[in-house]
């Protein structure tokens, strides 16, 4: 027997809260909001998004899925809430996020003039309390930026998206979480680069479709018999 | 004042103690006490200093009244009730001022003009509104019908002539007579004093942004004395936003240098608030880590966009319409700056064109929705593709063809399509024109 079984097995054979293991996470006084992927629920020390914090997804491009992730957490938008979407690369598509039963009167897209009113936004944002959850696409923000925006999300509860691109990898940061994105044939893969938490080197996979719909394979070269035909005279 | 009529306007205790005066000519001055340091008066800063106080008072009162050069008259009777009695006001200015950095002397009365003339020749006196207060008026030399009236220096010198040096004695005489030597201006202004006559006056209004600068005496480029200055000017904010009920999160810190353009500081806080030591920390902060190019001639202080402070009610079941002021607060102050159509929901839009079918929307309302089965990010326009080549397609085509009413007409074939790099696109074929490629959605 290997000796690391027979010291799990001794661990065990303990009374439970006696011995405190490494892999062990701690547990969070405040609880997330799940995820809506239970794979990555168990990977966060929350068991889900964590309130109060910046959450950085970094992605090489806007568009491999990242919304896909968050389709769950954006269905639960309360009333008398906001979801601000903070200067988005391209435009969140109305009829699909209906489709997602997302409501489309909470979401309020804010266009700035530039990063610095952006960052301004963000700000009114995370501090009104109003927001559900606040999205941002920053095109730059040094180290002190997250750390102001980090302070005001702490102070308001409020949990921060910031989409990031792939160079934002290797910079420091006061997020809480941050995930790496990555399309992957059925869906998106997460990989943990920071959470409150041991470090882990696992991969998660998840499968969008499962909450996108489900798309039927034709024929791409023939003409649009086999498609859906929308015609309007 | 210059040239040979200047006169001296006030004296410190040094100068006194040499027997200068306060309204002795220069020239007299200087003979007496050749040592003597003058200074000359600045309009422009006394403009300023009474502004500032004039801020300050807005805090009690909404009715105040600037009487330049030197006093602010305020409006106290109708909210007395606010603060107990004029006594609180007064400590409170008093305290206001010294924090400020300002000497003032003070007087109430029942009318604006008779105050005006107490805190000149009786300071600190208040009189209330009892019948027949008029009488404390009467010891006042006859020089303080000057004070913020339209008596010429010419008629006081006439009264003053004829032996006649107080109020009083003035109300003796005659009103045919005076009325007669030219003195008519003083009949009026003494009945504007006691009340007999309304006095209406000019309200000061509060400016809607902060601007204020102070000028070194020295230029320096040591944090400490910069510090110094800033806080000067964190006090001047602290009172204009408590003059509007009002707090701010940001305000921006000029650095003015000679020849080099001003350094700015953008002083952010984490929440919004009145408070001059969250700023001057802040200042401190920024200022310590920065190498200034060239040593600071003028800090200028602005702000705006403030915040109104709401005050918590205290409701014991709570209050529900909390979250609904927030959301609405949130969107008023995101449209304040970057306007009405840049800060909007979503709805959809009974279309079949995919750019069409989806509007700018006002947050907050519900519209009947029609769901699609469409990507979540849509390209604000189509983007070209040089190939497909490397795509995988997925699903379609869906052909979309319509829109001839409105000379916007499409004919496209819609595929769901796999890019290299394993994102979903929504790709269509213009079969118009060109039967060319491009992208319109990610399936994000």
């Amino acid at each position: 027997m290997p000796a690391a079984n027979i010291v799990s097995t001794l661990i065990e054979a303990m009374p439970p809260g006696l011995v405190w293991t490494g892999r062990r996470m701690a547990a969070s006084s405040a609880s997330g909001w799940s995820t809506g992927f239970a794979a990555l629920d168990a990977e966060l020390p929350d068991r889900g998004w964590p309130r109060g914090t910046i959450i950085e997804l970094i992605a090489a491009r806007p568009g491999i899925g990242e919304l896909g992730l968050l389709q769950p957490m954006l269905r639960q938008t309360p009333r008398k809430r906001w979801v601000s979407w903070i200067s988005p690369p391209m435009l969140p598509y109305a009829p699909a996020l209906a489709e997602a039963g997302i409501p489309l009167s909470r979401m309020m897209v804010v266009d700035t003039r530039d990063n610095a009113a952006s960052l301004w936004a963000c700000r009114q944002a995370l501090g009104s309390r109003a927001c559900h959850t606040v999205l941002a696409w920053l095109s730059r923000i040094d180290t002190s930026g997250l750390r102001r925006l980090q302070l005001a999300a702490e102070t308001s509860g409020t949990p921060l998206f910031l989409f990031r691109p792939e160079h934002a990898a290797v910079q420091a940061s006061p997020a809480a979480l941050r995930l790496q994105l990555e399309a992957n044939p059925d869906g998106l893969r997460v990989r943990i680069l920071k959470r409150r938490g041991p470090p882990t080197a696992d991969v998660v996979h998840l499968n969008l479709n499962a909450h996108t719909h489900a798309v039927d394979r034709a024929d791409p070269a023939g003409p649009a018999a086999s498609g859906h035909y929308t015609r309007c005279v | 004042m210059t040239g040979p009529r200047a006169r001296l306007l006030s004296a410190n205790a040094a100068a006194q103690a040499l027997g200068v005066r306060a309204g002795t000519s220069v020239t007299d001055a200087l003979a007496a006490a050749p040592q003597l340091e003058l200074r000359q008066c600045d309009p422009a800063l006394e403009h300023e200093a009474l502004n500032t106080l004039a801020i300050m008072a807005c805090r009690f009162t909404p009715s105040v009244s600037l009487q330049a050069p030197d006093t602010v008259l305020i409006e106290v009777l109708s909210c007395l009730k606010l603060f107990g009695n004029v006594r609180t006001i007064i400590r409170q200015a008093t305290e206001a001022c010294q924090e400020l950095g300002l000497d003032v002397v003070h007087a109430a009365a029942p009318t604006p003009l008779a105050a005006h003339w107490l805190a000149n020749y009786a300071p600190g006196l208040v009189v209330e509104p009892r019948p027949g207060w008029q009488a404390v008026l009467d010891k006042l030399p006859v020089q303080a019908l000057a004070c913020g009236a339209q008596v010429a220096e010419s008629v006081i010198d006439l009264i003053t002539g004829v032996g006649i040096d107080t109020i009083g004695r003035l109300q003796a005489l005659p009103r045919e007579g005076l009325a007669r030597r030219q003195a008519r201006s003083v009949l009026d202004t003494l009945a504007r004093a006691q009340g007999h006559t309304p006095d209406p006056r000019r309200w000061f209004t509060l400016p809607a942004r902060f601007s204020a600068h102070i000028t070194l005496p020295a230029s320096t480029q040591d944090v400490e004395p910069l510090l110094f200055a800033c806080d000067r000017l964190f006090t001047d904010l602290a009172t204009w936003l408590k003059a509007g009920h009002a707090a701010t999160d940001q305000c921006m810190l000029h650095l003015e240098h000679e020849r080099h353009p001003a350094s700015k500081f953008e002083i952010i806080a984490a929440a919004p608030t009145q408070d001059k030591r969250r700023w001057l920390t802040i200042a401190r902060e920024r200022l310590a880590v920065t190498t200034l190019a060239a040593p600071v001639e003028i800090l200028r202080l602005e702000a705006e966009g403030t915040l109104k402070i709401q005050q918590a009610s205290a409701d014991l079941f709570g209050d529900p319409t909390q979250d609904d002021e927030a959301a609405d607060h949130l969107l008023e102050r995101l449209r304040a700056r970057f306007g009405a159509q840049s800060v909007h929901a979503l709805r959809t839009w009974p279309d079949h064109r995919p750019e069409k079918a989806w509007r700018c929307a006002e947050p907050g309302t519900d519209y009947p929705t029609l769901p699609g089965k469409r990507p979540l990010w849509l390209l604000p326009q189509p983007r070209p593709l040089q190939s497909v080549e490397a795509f995988r397609i997925e699903a379609g085509p869906e052909r979309i063809e319509t829109g001839w009413w409105d000379g916007e007409e499409v004919h496209r074939d819609y595929y769901v399509a796999r890019a290299p790099d394993a994102s979903r696109l929504w790709i269509f074929r213009d079969l118009r024109t060109s039967r060319d490629w491009f992208v319109h959605g990610y399936f994000g």
